[in-house]
């Protein structure tokens, strides 16, 4: 049996055996198989996403891109990066830019020699001093000490060849001023590691530092110059204490200079005369005196409790408590309001705002932003005084530009608004584009306006400010001369003077106001230190320089703008001089 | 060996030698590159310089101190511009106030021909 078995046995084991050894030989290559297959897979996977990637920043990108866009890689920077922008003037000319200097830091733990090393800083250096250079030096604890900022390529030379261990030169920037002090209290100045510390430098700190595009401010340089030149001139020649004089273009409020004397020197900020760096435009709030009858016969006439032929009596003096309120070199009889105007009557402007009150007064300064601190592209603003309580007195004192004080900008732009049709625009630093201007608003009437043009320009043919005249230009404008404060009261000879012109009549397109600071009298004025005879030819003269370079096109006489004369049958009147008041304590 | 492997092998030996030379000249033009930027960089900080100089030789007050030591100009008058009316004597100046015509009379009334010619040589 079993042998009989056994063949079939033995043949089908063998076959099984066979079968099985198929089997796992066709499993094996099976696995092999697959196995290269997942890992063909992968590398296909992955070199055609090398591929792709390769296709796209060779062929795909590089349509895109141009070579002169090309981003700046790491390790080159920008030619100026981290550098503040520019400040420029109206046409582009440089106000401020920044220099590549270098700073000399030192680390005193490598330093071996501190005393060679500070002799011989100092030898090079004139300005360090080697006991400080010393000490510095030999502070073993700390890692890092600066030695001297912002010097010269040559110096920079001079340190490397030293070549001191553990004195080292580091790129550095230094903020400069082509034009030194001339632009001086509108610029500001930068503190050592160029962070704006005053004027436009702080007021735009973050916009400067942000982006290195340019800023255009309103100021043009020509325009500054002249006025800068006069002003201080005329400081000189009266020998005032300072002055400050602004030129704005009406329409735009672009105002194209402002000048505030004494200056100093932003490239030198630690080196001013205390005071200089006092910006009188914007800081300074006075008492500006007769420059408040435009606001006074402005309100008259917009309310009409007065007319152009009311009539004030100014025969006497107005007695009001230890007050008593009196004319300079009054006429002594009843004034209509251009007389009122042209003599700068403070008892017939006194009296003509008794007429509308105090609530009008008010309201109507406020409208003329004269109440409130002016908006302006500048940290340096100062708020008026304005009376709390609001008598009868204050509003006959406001009347004539006492008992309230307001900045020069202030008075600047409410009598620009007056002027330009009664549209006041808000001032501003910067160059405006004609597209996005902000909208004016109206404080005056259009004949309130032209009334006012034409009560100004008589100020200038026959009033007080006859010396500011400029044939051609039509310039219209008021005077004014107001005590200073002295203690309780009001100095008897300190005279804060004022001359505030527009032209030309027929279109006011400049207004130009200038103040001086206690100015003396002199020989060629008569000894008489008022604003007809400082202030208003200082203001002419600046007229004359700057007309012609703007372009304003001059009125020859008889062609136009002397219209009102004529038809008011208008007598010439005397030159009158200016205002006071008198303490009578 | 077989043709294909020798195929492969002189291949791979092409695109070696391909890449080697490829990353050279990339490193080249890098060099360039950073070459011309610097060069780029160091201008601009010249023009700025030049720039920053021009400014402060511009600065009015010495120009005017420069004008009144060594010429005799002055600053100009309003009494001496004149209309283009006055002096071409036309009837009217175009209302858009820019007349082409008066502007050429102007330039005649001032230019004489000898001097057009010469201009134009």
């Amino acid at each position: 049996m079993k042998h009989f078995m056994a063949e079939p046995l033995r043949v089908l084991s063998k076959h099984l055996g066979l079968w099985h050894q198929v089997m796992r030989d066709r499993n094996v290559l099976e696995t092999a198989k697959n196995r290269s297959l997942v890992a063909g897979a992968a590398f296909c996977v992955v070199f055609l996403l090398i591929f792709v990637r390769l296709a796209d920043v060779m062929v795909i990108r590089s349509l895109w891109i141009s070579p002169e866009s090309d981003t700046p890689r790491l390790g080159v920077a920008a030619a100026t990066a981290g550098a503040r922008a520019d400040i420029l003037d109206r046409n582009g000319e440089i106000l401020a830019t920044h220099l590549v200097t270098a700073s000399v830091y030192a680390n005193p733990k490598v330093i071996i020699n501190a005393e060679e090393a500070a002799a011989k800083l100092s030898g090079l250096i004139p300005e360090l001093d080697y006991k400080s250079v010393l000490r510095k030096l030999s502070s073993g604890r700390k890692g890092f000490v600066w030695v001297v900022r912002h010097i010269p390529p040559k110096l920079q030379q001079s340190i490397n060849q030293l070549g001191i261990p553990g004195i080292y030169l580091q790129r550095d920037e230094r903020r400069v001023y082509p034009y030194g002090a001339l632009v001086s209290h509108v610029l500001g100045y930068c503190g050592i590691d160029n962070n704006g510390l005053a004027g436009i430098e702080k007021y735009f700190d973050g916009r400067l530092t942000g982006t290195q595009d340019p800023m255009m401010l309103s100021i043009d340089m020509r325009v500054q110059h002249i006025v800068h030149d006069e002003l201080s001139k005329a400081v000189h020649e009266f020998e005032a204490e300072g002055g400050s004089a602004m030129v704005m273009e009406i329409k735009t409020g672009e105002i194209l200079s402002m000048v505030s004397l004494p200056d100093y020197d932003p490239n030198l900020p630690n080196q001013n005369q205390i005071g200089a760096n006092f910006n009188r435009n914007t800081l300074g709030t006075y008492e500006s005196g007769s420059i408040f009858k435009i606001f006074n016969t402005a309100i008259a006439l917009e309310t009409g409790t007065a007319s152009l032929k009311s009539l004030y009596d100014a025969t006497l003096p107005i007695r009001v408590g230890r007050f008593q309120i009196t004319d300079f070199k009054g006429k002594k009889r009843v004034l209509d309001v251009r007389e009122v105007f042209i003599h700068s009557s403070n008892i017939g402007s006194a009296k003509m705002a008794l007429q509308f009150g105090g609530a009008v007064q008010k309201q109507y300064l406020d409208r003329f932003g004269l109440l409130k601190a002016p908006t302006l592209e500048l940290p340096e603003i100062g708020s008026p005084l304005v009376p709390k309580i609001w008598r009868p007195v204050t509003t006959m004192t406001v009347a004539y530009g006492y008992g309230i004080t307001a900045s020069p900008l202030q008075s600047m732009v409410a009598v620009a608004g007056i002027v330009n049709d009664g549209w006041l625009r808000p001032a501003t630093l910067l160059k405006r584009d004609p597209a996005s201007m902000p909208e004016p608003i109206r404080i005056v009437s259009s004949q309130t306006s032209r009334t006012l043009r034409d009560l100004m320009r008589m100020v200038v043919t026959e009033g007080t400010a006859k010396t500011a005249n400029v044939p051609g230009y039509e310039v219209m404008g008021k005077t004014g001369s107001a005590h200073k404060m002295a203690g309780r009261g009001y100095a008897d000879k300190a005279k804060l003077t004022s001359f505030i012109g527009v032209f030309p009549k027929s279109d006011p397109q400049y207004i130009v106001l200038l103040f001086l600071d206690n100015p003396k009298p002199t020989i060629k004025t008569h000894g008489y230190a008022t604003g007809g005879w400082n202030a208003a030819p200082t203001g002419g003269r600046i007229i004359a320089r700057m007309a012609p370079l703007l372009g304003v096109v001059p009125v020859m006489d008889g062609e136009a703008g002397e219209t009102m004369a004529p038809q008011m049958n208008l007598t010439p009147v005397n030159h009158v001089q200016e205002d006071d008041i008198h303490d009578t304590e | 060996m077989r043709r294909p492997t020798l195929l492969f092998v002189a291949i791979t030996a092409g695109v070696g030698l391909g890449l080697f030379q490829l990353k050279y000249q990339v490193m080249n033009l890098e060099k360039d590159h950073n070459r011309i930027r610097k060069t780029i960089r160091e201008t601009n900080e010249s023009i700025h310089v030049l720039k920053a100089e021009w400014a402060y030789l511009n600065d009015p007050r010495r120009l005017q101190d420069l004008c009144e030591r060594h010429l005799t100009i002055s600053p100009i008058k309003g009494s001496q511009l004149v209309s283009l009316q006055e002096v071409t004597g036309a009837d009217s100046v175009g209302i858009a106030g820019y007349d082409r015509g008066a502007m050429d009379q102007l330039v005649e009334a001032l230019v004489s021909d000898a001097t057009l010619v010469a201009l134009n040589d």
